[in-house]
């Protein structure tokens, strides 16, 4: 706690760190692309669909955690958002600061159950979206999916915000995107997840906070149990999120994708991939005009298949 | 028409196209498009949490003709309209309060409880009115409130509330001005509110 408090007050004072910015953030010649803005958020490109995940713009979150990196992508350059998503209720995942400044661009924006009681009066469309429900308009599927999580947003309202959690399936243009928001690990969700929406094609899922283990178990997939979900839900990529972005965990600098990088090697990921980005980063993941081939899985590896709970390949050496 | 009646009658006479030879397509049945994206409104009772909340004073001063005295306040709301709720969600809230209903713009009856001690030793009960307008991040990094109340001592007395709120409301400050009151003219408040 200490630990947090003080790198609290000298973030406080401190600039967020300047990154490299797309200044077009969509692609033409993209079908499935990928920026990670920081934290949770994500834009997501399918096709000439655009899908921003948990926004959050703002220097702060909650007032007192403050931006260790500047946001990856400028606001002003971003186009019209097809769908916002809003994992849950939390400051770093619903930022009313951040939705104010993309109010203009929002087409429409999806909340868990209770989330509309927390969003305020917005001139865009919003939805609360119920575990399985889905939404579809214009080649645009959004469906809600369940994680482990919590729902409340100031802690006093714990007693009676029990419900404010979701993970999302995004489906266009023929590609599957998975984004789990804020989650512990549940592998039976995953694996459900998986057989119902077999072939995801991307998965962001969150990597920290890690530290205190005991109490963020229960609450947050450290990079191990990430890798472990990545492969319960079948799903060919994983962008990690959810780290080095604000302060607001014990975990030191640098120590998710250090640990993400340890869990890789208790697997063996091909074909599969994990796509660790810097902030402000794109990666094309699909060219327009590429065409998607199933995933050809070696028979001692099939442990990730779908409907199978994966386990973990250790490496010959850790035997 | 007698060559119509007759062409009307034979087609009578044929026999009937079998069906399980050729099936007729029938209608394409689906399932009812999900569109009840209605709210889910969490149900607010005065739990734990509230009482506790509630119970918890916010510390004051008051400033009259004589020396300062220190105080404690309380607050209840009975009634609580937000014009800054999302639109699909129900503005009213009885007792509790969530923060953002508040902060994000509301008009609130309320009833306070005010204990002094010091050269003012005193207990105020005071009904009030106050309105909350959101400034940033829809009133949860900062917020303004501006209220009126009444109390009765040696007469009705009228006061007058303004103050600011930050922390999505839990924490922030306010003056209290009663101009007909010479022993308490004005009371200086450090807020602490949650859900109540």
């Amino acid at each position: 706690m200490g630990k947090v408090l003080g790198r609290s007050v000298s973030a406080l004072v401190s600039s967020p760190a300047k990154v490299a910015k797309e200044k077009v953030p969509v692609r033409p010649d993209a079908r499935l692309a990928v920026i990670w803005v920081g934290h949770a958020t994500a834009l997501v490109q399918i096709g000439d669909k655009v899908i921003l995940t948990d926004p959050v713009f703002t220097s702060t979150v909650g007032q007192v955690s403050k931006r260790k990196m500047e946001p990856g992508v400028d606001p002003e350059t971003l186009p019209k958002i097809d769908a916002v998503l809003v994992s849950h209720l939390h400051y770093d995942h619903l930022s009313l600061g951040s939705l104010e400044i993309l109010e203009p661009k929002i087409r429409q924006l999806f909340l868990p159950p209770t989330g509309l009681r927390y969003l305020t009066d917005f001139g865009f469309p919003a939805l609360e979206l119920g575990p399985w429900q889905t939404w579809e308009k214009d080649g645009l599927k959004v469906t809600a999916v369940p994680v482990a999580h919590v729902g409340f947003r100031y802690g006093v309202d714990i007693e009676y915000m029990q419900e404010g959690f979701t993970g999302y399936v995004v489906e266009a243009d023929g590609i599957r995107v998975y984004f789990g928001g804020d989650t512990a690990y549940d592998q039976r969700l995953f694996v459900e997840v998986g057989q119902r929406f077999p072939d995801i094609e991307l998965a962001l899922l969150p990597i920290g906070p890690i530290e205190p283990r005991a109490l963020m178990r229960s609450y947050h997939v450290d990079p191990h149990e990430a890798v472990s979900a990545f492969f319960d839900l079948g799903a060919r990529r994983m962008v990690p999120v959810h780290y080095d972005t604000f302060v607001n965990a014990a975990d030191e600098p640098g120590e998710a994708l250090r640990e993400l990088e340890e869990a890789k090697k208790r697997w063996k990921l091909p074909p599969r991939e994990i796509v660790p980005l810097r902030v402000g980063e794109r990666r094309v993941l699909v060219k327009k005009g590429e065409k998607l081939t199933p995933m050809v899985l070696d028979a001692p590896e099939t442990n990730a298949k779908p409907g199978a709970p994966a386990k973990p390949k250790k490496d010959e050496d850790d035997d | 028409m007698k060559r119509a009646l007759l062409a009307a009658l034979a087609l009578t006479c044929l026999p009937a196209p079998s069906l399980a030879a050729e099936p007729v397509p029938g209608p394409h049945l689906v399932g009812p498009p999900e569109v009840h994206y209605a709210p889910t409104e969490p149900n607010l009772y005065p739990g734990w949490v509230w009482l506790a909340g509630t119970a918890l004073p916010s510390p004051a001063t008051a400033f009259g003709s004589g020396a300062p005295s220190f105080g404690l306040r309380w607050q209840v709301t009975p009634l609580l309209w937000s014009f800054g709720v999302h639109r699909a969600t129900s503005p009213w809230r009885i007792l509790v309060v969530d923060p953002i209903a508040r902060v994000s713009g509301s008009i609130e009856l309320y009833g306070g409880f005010d204990w002094f001690f010091g050269s003012v030793h005193d207990t105020l009960i005071r009904p009030g009115i106050r309105t909350t307008l959101p400034v940033f991040h829809r009133g949860e990094y900062l917020s303004v409130f501006f209220g009126t109340s009444l109390y009765d001592r040696v007469g009705t007395k009228v006061a007058y509330d303004a103050g600011f709120s930050i922390f999505s409301g839990f924490l922030g400050a306010s003056a209290t001005w009663a101009p007909e009151d010479e022993r308490v003219r004005a009371i200086a408040t450090i807020h602490l509110r949650v859900l109540h």
